[in-house]
């Protein structure tokens, strides 16, 4: 019997953003080659969310494995404790961890929930939605009917993230990891959770969203390359991605556009606000090229 | 469709017109405006039909820039036509590594001079190519501009069918080939806006009573890459075979893929390499998308082929439209 896969989602405020940066480039190797010898991980990410009106410089760290908790973190520990302990001394809380046990509760207290994209959820098994949920979410798209809201971060920041990111493109099984702002309104974060929760009903490639505080992670790990990733999602899924982006900010205005329109849009803002990841593992893409 | 305002290049296939000659010119010392606007009346346009030769000219970032647009109006291009084929981001999406990197390129790379446009000549027979390209060759020296010229010449590929979808009777959207048309989603590709400044020619339609031109209408990106046989192995017939199965695994994938990842080949062939050209509207969705996709899906024969052959220069052109060539050259619409 296989064992369950469990997904890990940290998402740490860091203090100081160029030492971690500098410690990323410095030992990336070292965490790439710790996520490769881990036995039972599927994938795993390490980045640095960069900071824009409302959030702070942020450390991401994802691990999708098979197996205890425990036993993962024994192995992490093992394998890549020195660097997470070189990393952490620049986040809040200046943790230092001794142990594995520390490692495990302290995965434990900061994992949070996200919510998966092409995973239905246990009632969704029941079978296809009727037309009526198809009405409903044809009246909500309505709601999009609003301005373009500001991009949240700089031409010149966007610019270089672009440029970090495209960098990394030819390298087949990166992850797409896709950072965006709520909008500067109260009701925006309740639309987002409505949305998230539609979202799970959504049939699209695998990917995984993450609310944390005013900013809304997206992560895939698709085994092509991302520009034919962002077309499957945005083709599968457009009502259901577009309901959840369209209370961030930066994310087009969709009203009255025909379908293909709207896919298009979607796949430009998926590729456009993507942010460099600094060490990952994907399991299905190794196992693609072997 | 204003046919006289389009490259023939962009709509014609030039099959007639066996033989080429690409000069890469690069603007540096040179008064590029006045060279520009002793050729453009000798350029050919798509509603010249029954000509036995033909001439296009297609302008890189720099040279768009050294003919006098802005930088402000450069950047409305995309980013992937300012950055270049040689920059090391597009170099990592068209997977240009190790000896195919730009660094080991004869042009276009960062170790060469730079190129700023390329003027195509194709011709019938030897000897009017010839003619054409000391006219042309005298004409460089004259205002100089730095040139280097490469010959190729017509090949066979029984896999071209890009112009078609995979569905009976579904064709290639023009937006997808040609800037300001309908493309495959139903969009038509505006811009990039230079300021208006009246000509010597009168004005079209749809540009009347605007403070800006519509500089890309009727324009399209070209995407030029020179790919060399390592080792030509075989006789004349196995060198022709390859060359033709590296042609082709471009225009397959693209042919696997929807209409808006198309890209129209008008690539040539010499005795040991290809000149792979592609039109596109769109470089990052069509030519960068269906080279990362024949890369991935190619089988294993497909992969040994490529393998075969080195990249040896590269870059990415915008094809003008007439008139945007016309403001180029006399600074007026």
């Amino acid at each position: 019997m296989t064992e369950p896969l469990q997904s890990l989602t940290l998402v740490l405020g860091v203090l100081d953003e160029c030492a971690c940066r500098a410690e990323l480039d410095q030992r990336h190797a070292s965490w790439e080659r710790a996520f490769a010898a881990s036995p039972g991980l599927h994938t795993a990410c390490v980045a640095v969310l960069p900071s824009s009106a409302g959030a702070m410089t942020a450390l991401l760290l994802e691990f999708s494995f098979e197996g205890e908790l425990s036993a993962f973190a024994a192995t992490l520990f093992a394998l890549a404790g020195d660097e997470l302990n070189a990393l952490l001394v620049h986040c809040e809380g200046r943790r230092s961890l001794a142990s594995a046990r520390d490692l495990t509760a302290f995965l434990r207290s900061e994992a949070r929930r996200s919510v998966a994209l092409g995973e239905p959820r246990r009632d969704a098994r029941l079978g296809p939605r009727s037309w009526l949920w198809a009405v409903r979410d044809a009246v909500r798209s309505l709601a999009w009917s609003r301005r373009q809201s500001a991009p949240p971060i700089s031409a010149d920041e966007l610019e270089a993230q672009r440029s970090a990111v495209g960098l990394q493109e030819w390298q087949s099984g990166v992850p797409l990891l896709h950072a965006s702002l709520l909008l500067p309104e109260p009701a925006a974060r309740d639309r987002v959770k409505r949305a998230l929760r539609d979202v799970e009903w959504a049939s699209a490639p695998p990917g995984r969203f993450l609310l944390v505080g005013q900013r809304l992670l997206f992560l895939a790990y698709p085994a092509e390359r991302a520009l034919l990733y962002s077309e499957r999602a945005s083709q599968a899924a457009c009502l259901a991605l577009a309901r959840v982006w369209a209370n961030t900010c930066g994310f087009p205005a969709l009203p009255w556009l025909g379908r293909a329109r709207r896919e298009r849009r979607l796949q430009d803002y998926l590729l456009d606000y993507r942010v460099p990841v600094a060490a990952w593992f994907n399991g299905a893409a190794s196992s693609a090229r072997a | 469709m204003d046919l006289e305002d389009i490259q023939g290049i962009a709509l014609h296939r030039n099959r007639r017109q066996r033989l080429a000659r690409y000069y890469l010119l690069s603007f540096t010392a040179g008064d590029a405006r006045r060279v520009l606007s002793r050729l453009v009346p000798d350029l050919s346009d798509a509603a010249e039909l029954r000509a036995t030769s033909r001439q296009h000219v297609a302008l890189a970032a720099s040279g768009l820039s050294a003919l006098g647009l802005s930088q402000a109006d450069l950047s409305q291009f995309p980013r992937e036509f300012r950055q270049g084929m040689a920059h090391p981001e597009r170099a990592a999406a068209l997977a240009d590594t190790g000896s195919n990197g730009p660094r080991h390129w004869e042009f276009g790379g960062p170790n060469n001079p730079s190129l700023d446009g390329a003027w195509m000549v194709f011709a019938d027979n030897a000897e009017r190519l010839a003619e054409l390209g000391e006219q042309r060759e005298q004409l460089f020296e004259r205002f100089g501009i730095a040139w280097r010229a490469h010959e190729a010449r017509t090949f066979d590929d029984p896999h071209f069918t890009p112009l078609r979808g995979r569905q009976r009777n579904e064709r290639l959207p023009l937006g997808e080939l040609i800037l300001g048309r309908k493309n495959a989603i139903g969009e038509r590709h505006a811009g990039p806006f230079v300021a208006f400044k009246a000509g010597s020619r009168p004005m079209p339609e749809w540009s009347r009573s605007r403070q800006t031109a519509d500089f890309g209408k009727n324009g399209s990106y070209l995407a030029l890459r020179k790919l060399e046989l390592c080792k030509p192995e075989g006789g004349r017939e196995q060198v022709a075979a390859a060359l033709v199965a590296e042609h082709a695994r471009l225009n397959c994938a693209g042919a696997q893929l929807s209409l808006s990842h198309r890209v129209v080949s008008r690539s040539r062939r010499t005795d040991d390499g290809l000149w792979l050209m592609a039109l596109n509207t769109d470089i990052r969705r069509q030519f960068e998308f269906v080279s990362q996709h024949s890369a991935d899906s190619a089988g294993p024969q497909a992969d040994e082929n490529r393998q075969r052959f080195r990249v040896r220069g590269g870059a990415y052109f915008f094809l003008p439209s007439v008139r945007a060539l016309n403001y180029l050259a006399e600074g007026g619409w």
